[in-house]
């Protein structure tokens, strides 16, 4: 791979679409001026990722404009390469940039209008857990910025193989496939803890998945396999973007 | 002289639709200006499209500059440009456009390519190309596929939308662009457009290659009789009659010099398929 190329196609992309780029992350700063929970952040995150990722190979479907992006003298993997970079990692950081502009700038609108300090509430990525033991409630916080980037990795590749997949809906296919895909490793994930935690029961045509499931009591190995599948994923579906990047004909 | 194109038992149709190309056979060789002519619906776009990667052949081989099209490599990819019918022109100024799309093409030359914009008479200042007549934006393209100094340059119907100056330009501009190591290849119904301007003619019939010849042998071969005297002493090949008389292709036994008909030819080639591929296989048996 050519980081000139990569450098090339970037450049490419900002020059194309500046004015669509400046208007967009403009409107969300004012958004996040406004609206700044953490769970609305992540779900702008991650529903407005989606509709970014899926609209960036909307090209290929029409011919002139796939022809030309077809026709651009650098390799499928360097292209799918620079889609990652801006789906994902361009992404994420514009989002947690224009969270904390939003914010700084209505902080600094409360302090010099409203006279009033705010402390900076960057929790976006700390999640607060409920805890009852012994009776008692106890409440502890994480740093969850691993978990929502992956969520979000995912998520960005899924739909961008979605789009190289579907003309038309491709953002209602997506989803669909989305949930598809869910539903597939649920029943994996539900089979496995059936495997090493539970028993089956039928009792008048009904399947009774007898699982007692407690985190703490899922063996060690499994809760890795888990992990290391959903990860693996990511990859495997940049993976197959790129496949189908280079079986795809204009 | 080496091949640049080569493609050999050639067959591709689209998903759920008959065959478009079978037992398509071509070679193209460096120096050359080449015609592409054909009806409508015989596949000449679909064959420069597969030349250039857009489209994968269903059997046979193409290799372009040594290399397989549907490889999309980035080296096949700078010593190709392809001018389709239909462009994609994005909304940046000329200028933006090309400090955007021509360091993907590392023997450009930007002097040329001002050149031919200002041959074309073309704004470099131009502020936002989609805002540009389609013939503009085809002389823009054509400037812009030129400069990339390609070895191969392929255009679907390029005189398309230009005003009768503009085609002038357009042939000057393209005899001049050619040289040794490279060849365009020009698909057009506009035959007039390439009066003078190509050197070889490819006439595609029923899906396939049927005529690959160098306007010289055509020449050595065919008189064109555009001037209603009927000369007997050539075997007639093809005959149509006009308003403006009786225009007739015969097989150039005297060796008498005529002026190429495209035209004529194109009609002669496609009326009379087994008669001209006989009498230049004659000619390549003799040889």
């Amino acid at each position: 791979m050519s980081i000139k190329n990569i450098a090339l196609l970037l450049k490419r992309y900002f020059v194309e679409n500046s004015y669509r780029e400046i208007l967009f992350w403009s409107i969300i700063t004012l958004i996040f001026t406004v609206f700044d929970h953490r769970d609305f952040v992540r779900l702008i995150l991650y529903i407005s990722g989606l509709i970014f990722s899926i609209n960036l190979y909307k090209e290929l479907w029409n011919a002139p404009s796939g022809n030309n992006f077809f026709l651009i003298p650098a390799t499928q993997a360097e292209k799918i390469t620079v889609a990652i970079l801006l789906n994902t990692v361009y992404y994420f950081i514009m989002t947690l940039m224009a969270y904390t502009l939003g914010h700084l700038l209505i902080m600094f609108v409360y302090h010099l209008i409203l006279k009033i300090s705010i402390p900076i509430n960057w929790d976006i990525f700390i999640a607060t857990k409920t805890i009852f033991l012994n009776g008692r409630t106890y409440y502890s916080t994480e740093n969850e910025f691993w978990t929502i980037l992956a969520n979000f990795a995912f998520i960005q590749a899924i739909s961008m193989v979605g789009s190289l997949y579907f003309r038309n809906n491709s953002t209602i296919k997506s989803i669909a496939s989305l949930m598809g895909i869910a539903l597939f490793l649920g029943i994996i994930q539900l089979g496995l803890m059936k495997l090493f935690l539970g028993d089956v029961n039928f009792t008048d045509a009904i399947l009774y998945l007898n699982i007692i499931f407690n985190n703490q009591n899922m063996p060690i190995f499994v809760k890795y396999l888990v992990s290391i599948f959903g990860y693996l994923l990511i990859p495997y579906l940049w993976l197959l973007s790129y496949y189908r990047l280079t079986e795809k004909q204009v | 002289m080496k091949n640049l194109i080569d493609i050999t038992n050639l067959e591709f149709r689209y998903r759920n639709q008959t065959k478009l190309l079978s037992n398509l056979n071509l070679e193209v060789k460096s120096g050359g200006i080449y015609g592409l002519l054909g009806k409508n619906g015989e596949g000449k776009s679909t064959l420069l499209k597969l030349i250039s990667g857009l489209l994968f052949p269903l059997k046979g081989s193409i290799s372009v500059l040594e290399a397989e099209p549907q490889k999309r490599l980035p080296k096949m990819l700078q010593g190709i440009f392809f001018l389709p019918e239909d462009m994609a022109v994005s909304t940046l100024s000329l200028k933006r456009y090309v400090k955007t799309y021509a360091p993907f093409y590392p023997k450009f030359r930007l002097s040329l390519f001002y050149n031919y914009v200002n041959e074309f008479g073309l704004d470099p200042l131009t502020k936002d190309l989609s805002t540009m007549s389609y013939g503009q934006k085809k002389k823009f393209m054509i400037a812009f596929g030129l400069s990339t100094n390609a070895k191969i340059i392929l255009m679907d119907e390029p005189t398309n939308g230009l005003d009768i100056p503009s085609k002038g330009v357009f042939r000057r501009i393209v005899a001049s662009a050619i040289d040794e190591d490279c060849s365009i290849v020009i698909s057009t119904h506009q035959v007039l457009d390439l009066d003078n301007l190509i050197d070889n003619i490819i006439i595609m019939e029923e899906h396939e290659i049927v005529f690959n010849q160098s306007i010289e042998n055509i020449l050595r071969k065919m008189y064109f009789d555009t001037d209603n005297k009927i000369k007997t002493e050539n075997k007639l090949i093809y005959k149509e009659d006009t308003i403006k008389g009786t225009l007739q292709v015969c097989e150039n036994i005297a060796g008498e010099e005529s002026n190429l008909n495209i035209e004529l030819l194109f009609n002669a080639v496609v009326a009379r398929k087994e008669i001209v591929k006989e009498l230049f296989e004659k000619e390549k048996t003799r040889l």
